[in-house]
């Protein structure tokens, strides 16, 4: 155990606390403003560097063995659900540190990076549902009444209150029936779980993480008006979480629930990728693409096995970085142009090459294109499947091709084009905004031409 | 030279053109200005290096005949082996690595010129390089993912190419259009690189004909079938002449449009070929040949004539590799790789030439501007040039071409024909330059791509 990595993770809590605390107090004062622009990034780098600082141990246990630990898994998704924050923090800042809503932003933050490192099962669960009412308060608040589109909500709440639902029944039958506590315990006790137990622990994962069929509120989620990309971002890395915690029910050992897990997969696939086919509202084209990669997530464990899980580490980075930077530039179009259609934004590639092509890196990172982090992910994972399952490969190079044309349709049709006159005003991006699209950029190349750094 | 000395040059094919688009990224985010001349110059420098390294590792691959293990750079260890982004060099891609080092100098520097001005003179030369290091990938690729990974570069610089003039709403459905067959096709050797993959079988250096696996080489055919515009994917191929004409000129008549044939190739030699594979070939090739000879004679203007033309030949050597005539497809593709580039370099200014020779042979009055110099040696010089080049491309290139995909004469024979042919030009013109200007200006304006097309040029 080493007690230097104990203490930087606790000390990364402190000034996440303390910019929800100045953020809370006064918004009015333009001090307090200042200082809580300058302690957000700061806490979510703190909290960055703690996870980067864990990356390299065993499970580490923080203050109590078995209620608040760091598995390697989850300083992986610690890394980059703050790296991500930091982009979106970044890129909004002019907009999200002037509003008491950020401090609530980051409370939700910092509830997911609780449920990270929680051990304790009821504990988890108790975190999960505050995070989810959270999100959808500052959500509700925040998005939807500024919009107007309450009716939209309403699935998102429902999905939520289903989640939350699952996931007490669940740990709390785990408590009564096998008398387990922590989550390490889970791992070692998947085979002598009865079968509903583990159909209801699939129902959670697929709900949390919006897998075909219980996807239903992904694409309202992601119609979440203007820069909310933080709105978007925090319910995804919730449903992260839950997949981290729950990830060795996957290897179940039943083989009905295996069938019906990989070829539920290999649907979810195609209707993803036939789903992008004829979209023209931007918002909802980064919603196919996030729901034809939640499969892929799910598969990717499955495939890899335990073994080589640091594989499948590059499909969750990948999916994590390029949503978060095709939501950034989302959020730019969308303030710009007030409107989302693909006819809307016809030309601006020419006009403003900046949207373009970083547009383009981050869709081609998601279909698996040579050169980003997208190829290494997709070649690694179609590697396993072709040593396991040919069926689910043949799924996944059809809908790589499908994906890949429709992405280079939307991006012809949208960036290319005769010049509309709706985008002519457009400002330029901000230097803050490039610093935001730049580190996800340079994530997404660098990594595919050296994934190494990822993988060790 | 040693191997290792030679490994180091063979590395620099690929690094100029990587090392020149940097410097061209990192000078327009430092200036934030484009400059042509930089460009022009990092393009220049990048490519003479590669044009010489090119020909020394070729040339001691053709004398030696022992390959050059270029270096490889590991992209991800995979549970059972590793991903690799691996270059090699040997007697099948000597031919194709050299001419692809040729002709992208040369394609290079007539672009340098020829966009002038051009607001996408940047995006332009970005793509050119990604396109030059992604044909190295395919030519000197070790194995199949290196393959794949050029495969795909090559894919997305040509659709970004053609959709170069974006402004236009047709030239970006074109660019779908092709990027379309590419995405179709290229699943094809996708799989290909993961069955081979899955038996150990992906790399180029080993003997593997002990070990065929039909699909492979299916998958590869299709892969080779799209790139190569043959049919029936082969329709995007004329749409695909809407982007810049030196890109046209270096995608669709030199490098680009013979990668598939190049698989193929390769493939053949690796792996070996299957009855049910060459005749699948075959078949390819004759109904490219068929379509693209048909269609190819009703078109309007020059560009889409090469492309059908291309389209042709590319089919030519697809029966080639089928029959076994593998050195013969080399040949073929040298030759033709050359002559069409040339064409389509040549299709935009074949009107201007033509006023020009008129202007100096005094039979109509249209306006001349020399360049350089007095107005007399300017003209002369001019001419002069144009006799020779017109001389050289359009006999003994096109002769040879001719010789390889109609006549059944001998090599020899009709080689030493056209030498000698090109030597008595030569000397001609020499002795009398205005008349060869006449006979050549005469040659060029009714010429295949001139008489048909050169009212809608």
């Amino acid at each position: 155990m080493n007690r230097n990595s104990e203490i930087f993770m606790l000390s990364a809590f402190i000034p996440s606390l303390l910019a929800i605390a100045i953020g809370l107090l006064k918004v009015g004062s333009p001090f307090s403003r200042r200082i809580f622009g300058l302690m957000a990034p700061f806490a979510m780098i703190v909290f960055f560097a703690s996870y980067v600082d864990l990356v390299g141990h065993e499970d580490v246990s923080i203050i109590v063995p078995g209620f608040l630990e760091v598995r390697q898994i989850g300083a992986y998704c610690g890394i980059l659900f703050n790296f991500i924050y930091c982009v979106v923090f970044l890129a909004f800042g002019d907009r999200v540190f002037l509003t008491r809503s950020s401090a609530y932003w980051l409370f939700v933050q910092l509830l997911v990076s609780l449920g990270l490192i929680c051990e304790n099962m009821e504990m988890f669960s108790l975190l999960l549902t505050a995070a989810l009412v959270a999100h959808l308060k500052v959500s509700q608040v925040d998005v939807y009444q500024v919009s107007k589109k309450q009716d939209r909500f309403v699935v998102v709440v429902f999905c939520s209150i289903l989640a939350v639902a699952l996931s007490l029944v669940f740990f709390g039958l785990l408590r009564l029936s096998l008398g387990l506590e922590t989550f390490s315990q889970l791992a070692n006790s998947v085979s002598a779980m009865p079968r509903y137990l583990k159909i209801i622990s699939s129902l959670l994962m697929m709900v949390s993480l919006g897998a075909f069929p219980l996807h239903f509120w992904v694409k309202p989620l992601f119609a979440a008006p203007a820069r909310y990309g933080l709105a978007v971002i925090t319910r995804l890395n919730i449903g992260f979480i839950v997949w981290c915690k729950l990830y060795p029910l996957i290897f179940s050992g039943d083989p009905l629930l295996d069938k019906i897990l990989t070829y539920g997969c290999g649907a979810n696939l195609l209707y993803a990728a036939f789903l992008l086919f004829g979209e023209r509202r931007l918002s909802q084209i980064v919603s196919s693409l996030y729901l034809f990669h939640v499969p892929l997530l799910i598969l990717a464990v499955k495939i890899s096995g335990k073994e080589s899980m640091p594989d499948f580490v590059l499909d969750f980075a990948n999916i994590t970085v390029a949503i978060s930077g095709l939501l950034v530039i989302l959020g730019m179009l969308r303030d710009r142009l007030g409107a989302e259609n693909l006819d809307r934004s016809s030309g601006l590639g020419i006009s403003y090459p900046f949207f373009g092509i970083s547009f383009l890196v981050c869709v081609l990172s998601l279909v698996g294109f040579p050169g980003t982090l997208g190829f290494i992910s997709s070649e690694v994972m179609l590697h396993h499947f072709a040593e396991s399952t040919w069926p689910v490969a043949i799924c996944f190079i059809i809908t790589l091709a499908l994906n890949g044309y429709s992405s280079f349709r939307i991006f012809g049709e949208s960036f290319y084009g005769d010049p509309a006159k709706s985008y002519r005003k457009v400002f330029q991006p901000l230097g803050r905004e490039k610093m935001a699209i730049v580190m996800v950029l340079v994530f997404l190349l660098a990594s595919g031409i050296g994934p190494q750094v990822l993988t060790k | 030279m040693s191997g290792l000395v030679l490994s180091y040059i063979g590395k620099l094919i690929v690094l100029a053109p990587l090392a020149s688009l940097l410097a061209i990224i990192l000078d327009r985010a430092v200036r934030h200005e484009v400059r042509e001349l930089f460009i022009k110059r990092c393009l220049s420098v990048s490519q003479v290096i590669s044009i010489t390294a090119g020909f020394l590792c070729c040339g001691a691959v053709v004398v030696t005949g022992n390959p050059i293990e270029v270096g490889a750079l590991k992209l991800v260890s995979l549970s059972t082996q590793d991903l690799s982004f691996a270059l090699r060099i040997d007697s099948i891609s000597a031919f194709f690595v050299l001419i692809s080092c040729v002709l992208g100098g040369v394609v290079g520097l007539f672009a340098s010129r020829y966009l002038h001005r051009d607001p996408g003179y940047f995006r332009f030369f970005i793509l050119y390089h990604i396109f030059l290091i992604g044909v190295h990938g395919i030519f000197q690729g070790a194995g199949l993912p290196t393959v794949y990974i050029g495969w795909e570069l090559i894919g997305i610089t040509s659709a970004l190419l053609i959709s170069f003039f974006a402004f236009r709403k047709q030239t970006v459905a074109n660019s779908l259009r092709a990027f379309w067959a590419y995405r179709i096709t290229d699943s094809g050797i996708l799989v290909a690189t993961l069955l081979a993959m899955h038996h150990g079988i992906e790399n180029f250096r080993g003997d593997w004909k002990g070990h065929p696996h039909p699909v492979i080489l299916f998958a590869c055919l299709l892969s080779a079938v799209g790139k190569s515009a043959q049919f029936p994917f082969g329709r995007w191929l004329p749409k695909a002449m809407e982007g810049p004409t030196p890109s046209s000129a270096i995608f669709y008549g030199g490098l680009s449009v013979h990668a598939g044939m190049y698989l193929m190739l390769r493939a053949s030699e690796v792996y070996g070929l299957p009855t049910s594979v060459a005749i699948s070939m075959v078949v390819v090739g004759v109904f490219s040949v068929w379509y693209a000879t048909i269609v190819g004679r009703i078109q309007s203007d020059a560009k889409s004539m090469l492309a059908y033309a291309s389209m042709a030949q590319v089919g030519l050597m697809f029966i080639e590799v089928g029959f076994g005539l593998n050195k013969l497809a080399i040949f073929h593709f040298v030759s033709h790789a050359m002559l069409r580039t040339y064409q389509l370099l040549n299709a935009a200014s074949v009107l201007h030439d033509r006023y020009a020779f008129e202007h100096v042979l005094g039979r109509e009055k249209v306006s001349f501007n020399p360049v350089h110099g007095s107005r007399a040696f300017s003209q002369y010089a001019y001419a002069f040039w144009e006799s020779i080049d017109g001389a050289f491309g359009r006999l003994s290139l096109l002769a040879l071409v001719e010789y390889l995909s109609r006549r059944c004469r001998s090599f020899e024979e009709r080689f030493g024909e056209v030498i000698l042919s090109w030597i008595r030009h030569v000397m001609f013109y020499i002795r009398h330059p205005l008349k060869g200007a006449s006979i050549t200006s005469h040659k060029i304006t009714s010429g295949d791509a001139g008489r048909r097309g050169e009212d809608k040029i």
